[in-house]
């Protein structure tokens, strides 16, 4: 995927294997688009680590707390050396309010159904049917 | 999704009876439809099995994923009673996507990832598998 120009001027962040990006429980302030690496999204339930999914390259992070207000549902762990372009919450929020009504609406459905399947997958123990050993 | 997010856009309406199918899972998808009225399922076949894995009613858009991604369709929905849907073409979505953001594209297409991937997961756990004895 190719960024706009605008994309050059935003910070950047590295993070380096089994760094966390994002952790369950926290106020959104920011969102990521993963320019390099790969990163995983895990929920943590009593001490057992539910791993919901891989994103890379081309991916965004971090959306769902900002698009709802809610807190981070999940958490993400760097699988690699990742580089993210960081969106603050304004300007997250510029980008929204720019987009179409219809574009909106896509979106709201869209956080609406993950945030739904992820309760199931949750509820029925994760990705792959396997918890993840202990957390950190 | 409201109905003002539509108003002026002149979408066809569609009137859908009960038991009748608007989308089919595999198909390739080109229009995604906004529910005005009425009640749907959302379901995967696994076997002879109809795994219900939603239930969509007034303000719900369906279809949508397949014309975001241009992946099949991943599930089928039938309509529970008598349904008007708005009609979204292919078209107009992929002039909308194409207008967004860099950002906003790439986190509709990462949504609608999380969505499948979530979903197999989900139908994947729950339902018998084709040629597993019941």
């Amino acid at each position: 995927m190719t960024l706009d120009a605008g994309f050059k001027l935003l910070d950047r962040r590295v993070f380096f294997k089994g760094d966390i990006i994002v952790k369950e429980g926290e106020e959104g302030l920011r969102a990521y688009l993963i320019e390099q690496g790969s990163v995983e999204v895990f929920r943590t339930v009593g001490d057992r680590r539910i791993v919901i999914g891989k994103r890379g390259k081309g991916n965004v992070l971090g959306e769902m707390a900002l698009i709802d207000n809610s807190r981070r549902v999940a958490s993400a762990i760097a699988l690699e050396k990742t580089t993210c372009v960081v969106i603050a919450r304004a300007e997250f929020e510029r980008m929204v309010i720019r987009a179409s009504p219809l574009m909106k609406g896509l979106l709201r459905v869209l956080v609406a159904n993950v945030r739904s399947l992820d309760e199931m997958v949750v509820g029925m123990g994760g990705v792959g049917g396997s918890s993840q050993g202990p957390t950190l | 999704m409201s109905s003002d997010e539509l108003k002026g856009t002149g979408l066809d309406r569609r009137q859908i009876e009960p038991g009748a199918v608007i989308l089919k899972e595999g198909d390739p998808g080109d229009e995604a439809y906004f529910v005005e009225s009425g009640k749907i399922d959302v379901f995967c076949m696994r076997g002879d099995t109809r795994v219900v894995i939603g239930k969509l009613g007034p303000g719900s858009i369906l279809g949508e994923m397949a014309l975001i991604d241009s992946a099949p369709r991943m599930a089928s929905a039938v309509a529970v009673e008598k349904t008007t849907l708005r009609v979204i073409p292919r078209a107009i979505i992929e002039r909308e996507v194409k207008k967004s953001d860099t950002f906003v594209r790439a986190m509709l297409i990462t949504l609608v990832q999380n969505v499948r991937t979530l979903s197999a997961q989900t139908i994947g756990t729950q339902a018998p598998k084709p040629g597993d004895t019941a």
